[in-house]
């Protein structure tokens, strides 16, 4: 394995170097005891994760990023000059641990390589959600891009849909001709020195095109390998492996156990991952799975149907569960997402993130990069959130964590411009974008999640100027108006802003909405 | 055979057989025989090809009168510059032969459609009631192809125009006294137009299915080319298309553009 960090930028502008990067081409070092200590194994668990998981947003928040030549041109396109991508996409996605960056995988047949992308998001902040970063214009801004490419293997070319534990990333390796997989165990806690843990699992004569990981109570380890793509019978299973120690440093494993029985109802997942229920009191309680796919035959298809199941997951007492057997129990229907075309995909990468504040979101990046505004092929992914813990109703504590969503028409309707956290001023409603396209500047309802201290306030004129403003005073508890005209703000608002409340309070002629 | 020139035509000298040199000219500017543009095929234009060895097989038809063609074609494309060189057997004729040479200004996905600047040369000798009529084609065009983005298909639309120089010589043997003679009249270098479309698809999608043939691919394309008759009015207008399938053996250490380089990486923000 070897880091090829990008060459920086065309401007060579310091502020967008990054801070440490590997010599390209040195191969990946391995974890040190003293590291293996740094690096966090939490948020796996979520508090109402049946809750979030349906509350996520239907539809996502657009970003891109600019790949720096580290996708090796014309590589991860489907353009001609790449024989329309076959084979060559994103696999997996994963926002990571550490504020700012997130992970893709993909798989290149022609060198052949698997590749781990290491993307460093400069312009979102600590947020829970990132939100759009494509408000300002068509192209995303300059310090969101990747930093680092991981070329992680030459013979298992296809790094397939990853799992995420903390600052852990476990990654299945595969290829197209039977010679079988591996899943490679990375810590990315500082995401571009990663290092290795020395564990990972060989898988002769079988495939894995997904993993995921979770933490038994006694502090072991489970990874589960799906694979659905078998030239022999059985054609789909999933192997179930437990990690004999509770340390993934140099970790050796008791498995496979091969389960066909369980998954038989199971969809072709492209993204598999565990998630553990967190009660009110704060502990870890059931297990569950989630599955992400494109229902449609071939894909990229934009219409998908795209959607994500949540199972209840009973785990064998092999692996330390309970039960006699793997069971997988589906809770309620399929969550549906509208994936934008060439943003999405839940055939190629997805994946799911848990935020410090216990917000849970899923990301999915298209398959390949794609021609778009000024002949630019980005990165493109799609941001999905829950409202956060508990209910739409919960309260925000935290500025980072508000959101302020911004519709078009009365009643919540249309796609909404979200605003996230201290990023919510906006000098110009005309000059917004709204995931890559031009917002309409009538902003006709709201619904308003912010902190007490806080005022969200809507002005008449452009840059937060002019009188008789109209502010929504942050209460933790979300405000909706579904009508800004019954209080004088018929599509007239300009811009907007979150200001401190006691700042807002001396801005004339203003009318204050609390409820 | 007593092969002599007894006339060129045409000839500002006075003829001495005029009425056998018309006699003998009239059906080669009534029945248009062979009006084909490129050695007996449709002219090929690639402005997007991929770096690489393209080795293609051709069924075309068409023309005035009707006649179908079986083909073959070498492509040697180097980034900025591709070479063609074809072969095409048609019944009643001689087999054919021609090349093009094209520079590639634009070329690959970076831009959303290649440009290319191609020239050809291509002969074909057809026998005709016992006249020989030989053709040769010197055309010079422009091919545009788009760039799209088809999830596992090299897909390329392209569309040309061309100017087409064409020079015709038809030689006849008959008997004189005794003697075979050979009428030989050669037509004045005439100027026409082409215009042609088609699509080059390329897909490894074979592979999915066992079949190791990653560099497959077919393609289709019409060619309508006019040309001004030498001593009539009118012209010779022809329409032919092609199909057939191809195989590619990809060079992998060449440009990803044409001559023109594309002003700014395309996965980079300047």
């Amino acid at each position: 394995m070897a880091v090829h960090p990008s060459h920086g930028t065309s401007h060579g502008s310091p502020a967008l170097q990054v801070p440490f990067l590997l010599p390209a081409g040195e191969p990946l070092a391995m974890c040190t005891p003293a590291e293996w200590g740094l690096v966090s194994l939490g948020r796996s668990a979520v508090v109402d994760l049946p809750g979030q998981f349906f509350d996520l947003s239907e539809i996502g928040e657009c970003l891109a990023v600019w790949p720096e030549k580290l996708t090796r041109w014309p590589r991860y396109t489907d353009t001609g000059d790449n024989g329309g991508g076959l084979d060559n996409h994103f696999q997996g996605f994963q926002r990571l641990r550490t504020p700012g960056y997130c992970v893709v995988t993909g798989g290149d047949p022609h060198e052949p390589v698997s590749n781990l992308f290491i993307v460093r998001m400069g312009s979102r902040g600590t947020s829970a959600i990132w939100g759009s970063n494509l408000k300002d214009g068509p192209l995303p801004p300059r310090e969101d891009r990747c930093v680092a490419r991981l070329d992680i293997d030459s013979t298992f070319w296809h790094a397939g849909g990853m799992a995420q534990l903390g600052d852990v990333l476990a990654i299945p390796l595969e290829n197209s001709d039977g010679a079988g997989s591996r899943v490679e165990f990375i810590e990315v806690r500082e995401p571009t020195r990663p290092t290795v843990l020395g564990c990972a699992i060989d898988r002769p004569g079988v495939k894995g095109g997904a993993v995921a990981l979770t933490r038994l109570d006694d502090g072991r380890f489970v990874a589960a390998v799906w694979s659905d793509s078998e030239s022999r019978k059985p054609e789909k299973h999933m192997d179930l492996y437990i990690s004999e120690s509770t340390s993934l440093l140099g970790a050796q494993w008791h498995g496979p156990f091969c389960h066909t029985t369980a998954i038989e109802a199971i969809p072709k997942f492209q993204t598999i991952c565990f998630l553990r229920d967190r009660d009110e009191n704060g502990s870890a309680t059931d297990l569950y799975m989630l599955g992400f796919e494109n229902e449609a035959e071939i894909a990229p298809k934009p219409k998908g149907p795209h959607h994500g199941i949540l199972y209840h997951v009973t785990l064998p007492a092999e692996v330390g569960g309970t039960g006699d057997r793997l069971e997988f129990q589906q809770v309620a229907s399929p969550k549906n997402f509208q994936c934008t075309a060439d943003f999405a995909d839940m055939d190629a990468a997805t994946g799911v993130y848990v935020s410090p504040s216990g917000v849970l979101a899923v990301y999915c990046a298209h398959h390949f990069t794609r021609r778009g505004p000024h002949n630019k092929f980005l990165i493109r992914f799609q941001e999905f959130y829950s409202t956060g813990p508990g209910s739409a109703d919960a309260s925000v504590n935290s500025l980072s964590d508000s959101r302020i969503e911004l519709f078009d028409s009365p009643g919540l309707a249309g796609e909404p411009l979200t605003l996230i956290g201290d990023r919510a001023a906006v000098d110009d409603f005309e000059a917004i974008f709204i995931n890559g396209k031009p917002f309409s500047k009538r902003v006709s309802s709201v619904r308003c999640r912010l902190a007490k201290g806080f005022a969200f306030v809507l002005y008449r004129d452009r840059r937060r100027k002019g009188g008789g403003a109209l502010a929504i005073e942050g209460r933790g508890s979300p405000v909706v108006i579904e009508r800004l005209a019954d209080h004088g703000f018929d599509d007239t608002a300009r811009s907007c802003g979150v200001v401190a409340t006691n700042i807002a309070r001396n801005l004339k002629d203003i009318t204050w909405i609390a409820e | 055979m007593d092969r002599r020139v007894i006339h060129k035509w045409p000839s500002r000298r006075p003829c001495r057989r005029p009425l056998v040199a018309l006699a003998f000219a009239l059906p080669f500017i009534v029945a248009r025989p062979a009006s084909s543009q490129l050695a007996g095929m449709p002219m090929p234009f690639s402005p997007s090809a991929q770096p690489g060895i393209r080795l293609f097989g051709d069924f075309a038809g068409g023309d005035n009168p009707f006649h179908t063609l079986l083909g073959a074609r070498a492509q040697l494309n180097l980034a900025y510059v591709t070479l063609n060189v074809l072969l095409a057997d048609r019944t009643a004729a001689d087999a054919a032969w021609g090349g093009t040479f094209a520079l590639n200004l634009l070329r690959g996905a970076s831009r959303p459609l290649s440009l290319s600047i191609d020239a050809g040369y291509g002969t074909t000798t057809v026998d005709v009631d016992g006249r020989r009529i030989e053709r040769r084609d010197v055309p010079i065009g422009v091919g545009v192809a788009l760039e799209p983005q088809v999830p596992g298909v090299d897909f390329e639309p392209w569309a040309a125009a061309r100017l087409l120089l064409r020079r015709s010589e038809m030689d006849a043997t008959f008997e004189n006294g005794g003697a075979p003679v050979v009428d030989n009249a050669v037509q004045p270098v005439k100027a026409g137009l082409g215009l042609s479309a088609g699509v080059n698809v390329r897909t490894a999608v074979l592979t999915k299915i066992g079949l190791p043939l990653p560099g497959f691919g077919f393609h289709a394309a019409l060619d309508l080319s006019s040309v001004p008759r030498a001593s009539s009015g009118g012209s010779d207008t022809a329409l032919l298309f092609d199909i057939g399938i191809s195989y590619h053996f990809e060079f992998s250490a060449f440009p990803a553009h044409g001559i023109i380089p594309p002003p700014c990486d395309p996965t980079s923000a300047c």
